[in-house]
């Protein structure tokens, strides 16, 4: 039974020998009832700040599209790209490059100390020509990677493409998926419009990477640094997140919330679920946002769930070890009809939850009107995307709200979206900021 | 079952925000005092005190003596008809000059609760305004008999039947 009345709930906070972790829960109490109920979690993952953390050496392929759409101003920007890749990562990290249209090419054999001036004659005389087929370049970039590993290296691989690959997504998906099992991250980026973001955003779930839209070669160099700036933050592998539940308990969705807003791939494992939560860094934690459904909730403490941390150790800390941290959410049921029961509000649920859920009602209500204009219901689309813009506007995002309802207009007229537009707010709501100002549930 | 206030939408009992149109759900409290904002699975308007559906006679434009009678027994959209897009709102604006008038193929809402007439706007290019004050796209907003109400530029005048 409840002892304090309209209070709210208390986030949790445990530091660990490597983790700080912090878990913010939508209820300490509820009901006890037969019917089903929400449950919030948004768990904060940090590494602690007081450690003496080494930098870890990189084992990067670089996989580049050089199909005729690459031509001019594209290709060249990839070469600067890789220009300042090559400029900037140590004698001892080990780098490789990959060129593919239909087949695929390996232009740097995965190796250390890079002779910078061979790369960069190597890298003038990549041509366009022929199609894209992603499948073959991912392929020879896995092998390089492989070839390149060590215990204490981090795996990653960046492939960059501006086309549609065709009949080989399955072969790319298995290999995402594949990479992610073994410690091999992806940075998918998408130059340009005409490129298929479903397909990069689950290869990038899957690999525990992250895909990114890039609308102008003049980002691309940009964009490599970047990239290898977090790469170069990194100081452990995946984190590896293994959820067991609560009895009559079900995990419902989970979604990254900070760096950008992604839905996790969540696996079915002899202990309950497990899911991979990205690279940590030094200064660079993660936010994901847990929805559990629970069913017949009797009176007293009941458990939710199990989180289980592990990560491989970070070199110099707790060498070739584990680290591992648990965290345990409880919820309390209490008897509705019960004369004694203090006033109990949900009111006091902690701000950080609805709003980290509007971010993701806003990611999936573009989700759902790509859902709805591929099956032809431009009516519904055109809705959804105009319920989207309204929300925007009163969360303080006015660009993307101004985006939403341009594209619904073009859509309800043209019946399709701009390619451009598309991309846009798709990444635009992948990238909503926590900050954003306005209307938020106080 | 909880019932998001704005679009109508069902979902699992302590959820926080409707997924459909994005809203925040009313939190449910329990205890001494609490409100429930829970389903019971009867239509509000078949409660004893408001037996018959609310109805209103909306006075178009100024002074054009023009009207059209609303019976609220669901919720009405007030638009502009764009027969080419199969758009065809219940209180269709496009005979009171709608288009110029700026008003949108779907832009507001008329219903009914608890015996009061209920307006929202649905998130409409040029705004419905309620006694001159613009409405926030989606919060409801409750309209009393006299009371002026405006689609994008033209202005209707409520009464309650």
């Amino acid at each position: 039974m409840p002892h304090t009345s309209d209070r709210g709930t208390q986030p949790i906070e445990q530091l660990g020998s490597v983790f700080h972790l912090r878990a913010i829960r939508s209820h300490e109490y509820l009901p006890a009832r037969a019917e089903e109920q929400a449950y919030y979690v948004l768990l904060s993952v940090a590494l602690r700040q007081d450690l003496p953390y080494e930098r870890m050496p990189l084992n990067l392929c670089l996989v580049l599209d050089h199909s005729t759409s690459m031509s001019g101003a594209r290709l060249q920007a990839v070469r600067e790209g890789v220009q300042y890749i090559v400029d900037h990562i140590s004698p001892d990290d080990v780098l490789s490059i990959v060129v593919f249209n239909d087949r695929a090419d390996v232009l740097l054999p995965s190796q250390k100390n890079v002779d910078r001036a061979r790369v960069r004659a190597m890298v003038s005389t990549i041509q366009p020509a022929g199609g894209t087929e992603l499948l073959q370049g991912l392929g020879t970039g896995i092998r390089e990677v492989m070839r390149g590993r060590s215990e204490r290296s981090l795996n990653h691989l960046i492939l960059l493409t501006d086309g549609h690959t065709y009949g080989d997504e399955q072969g790319c998906l298995e290999m995402a998926k594949w990479a992610g099992q073994n410690q091999i991250g992806m940075t998918l980026m998408g130059l340009g419009e005409d490129w298929n973001e479903g397909l990069l955003d689950q290869m990038a779930a899957l690999s525990g990477g992250r895909s990114i839209y890039i609308d102008s070669p003049r980002k691309v160099a940009e964009t490599f640094g970047q990239i290898v700036n977090v790469l170069s933050g990194a100081v452990s592998r995946q984190t590896q997140l293994h959820i067991t539940l609560g009895p009559s308990v079900m995990l419902h969705e989970m979604f990254q919330i900070t760096p950008e807003i992604q839905r996790v791939i969540v696996a079915t494992t002899e202990r309950g679920y497990a899911a991979g939560l990205g690279l940590l860094g030094r200064n660079s934690g993660r936010e994901f946002l847990m929805e559990f459904r629970v069913r017949d909730l009797k009176p007293g403490v009941q458990m939710i769930a199990s989180l289980d941390l592990n990560l491989t150790a970070p070199s110099g800390i707790i060498p070739d070890q584990l680290s591992r941290e648990q965290i345990t959410l409880n919820v309390e049921g209490f008897s509705p009809e019960s004369p004694d029961t203090p006033r109990i509000s949900s009111s006091k649920i902690p701000t950080a939850i609805p709003n980290a859920l509007t971010r993701v009602v806003l990611f999936k209500m573009h989700e759902r009107a790509i859902t709805d204009l591929e099956a032809g219901r431009v009516d519904a689309a055109t809705q959804r995307l105009e319920t989207m813009a309204s929300r925007l506007a009163a969360i303080g995002e006015t660009e993307l709200a101004r985006m939403a309802m341009l594209e619904a207009g073009q859509l309800a007229h043209t019946g399709m979206l701009s390619p451009e537009g598309r991309k846009k707010i798709h990444y635009g709501t992948r990238a909503l900021s926590m900050t954003s100002r306005g209307k938020d549930h106080d | 079952m909880i019932e998001c206030p704005n679009c109508h939408a069902r979902f699992v009992a302590n959820t926080l925000v409707c997924s459909e149109c994005g809203a925040l759900l009313p939190p449910e409290e329990w205890g001494s005092n609490a409100i429930s904002t829970e389903i019971t699975g009867e239509p509000i308007e078949s409660t004893a005190e408001s037996a018959l559906p609310p109805a209103v006679r909306l006075y178009m434009g100024e002074e054009t003596g023009q009207s059209i009678d609303v019976v609220l027994d669901k919720k009405v959209i007030i638009g502009r008809s764009d027969p080419a897009n199969q758009v065809f709102p219940e209180i269709d604006l496009a005979p009171y000059g709608g288009l110029e008038k700026g008003v949108s193929r779907r832009h507001a809402r008329l219903s009914s609760r608890r015996g009061l007439i209920i307006i929202e706007d649905l998130a409409s290019i040029n705004g419905t305004y309620l006694n001159g004050k613009r409405l926030t796209p989606y919060l409801p907003e409750v309209v009393h008999d006299g009371d002026q109400i405006q689609i994008g530029s033209l202005p209707i005048r409520v009464e309650v039947l």
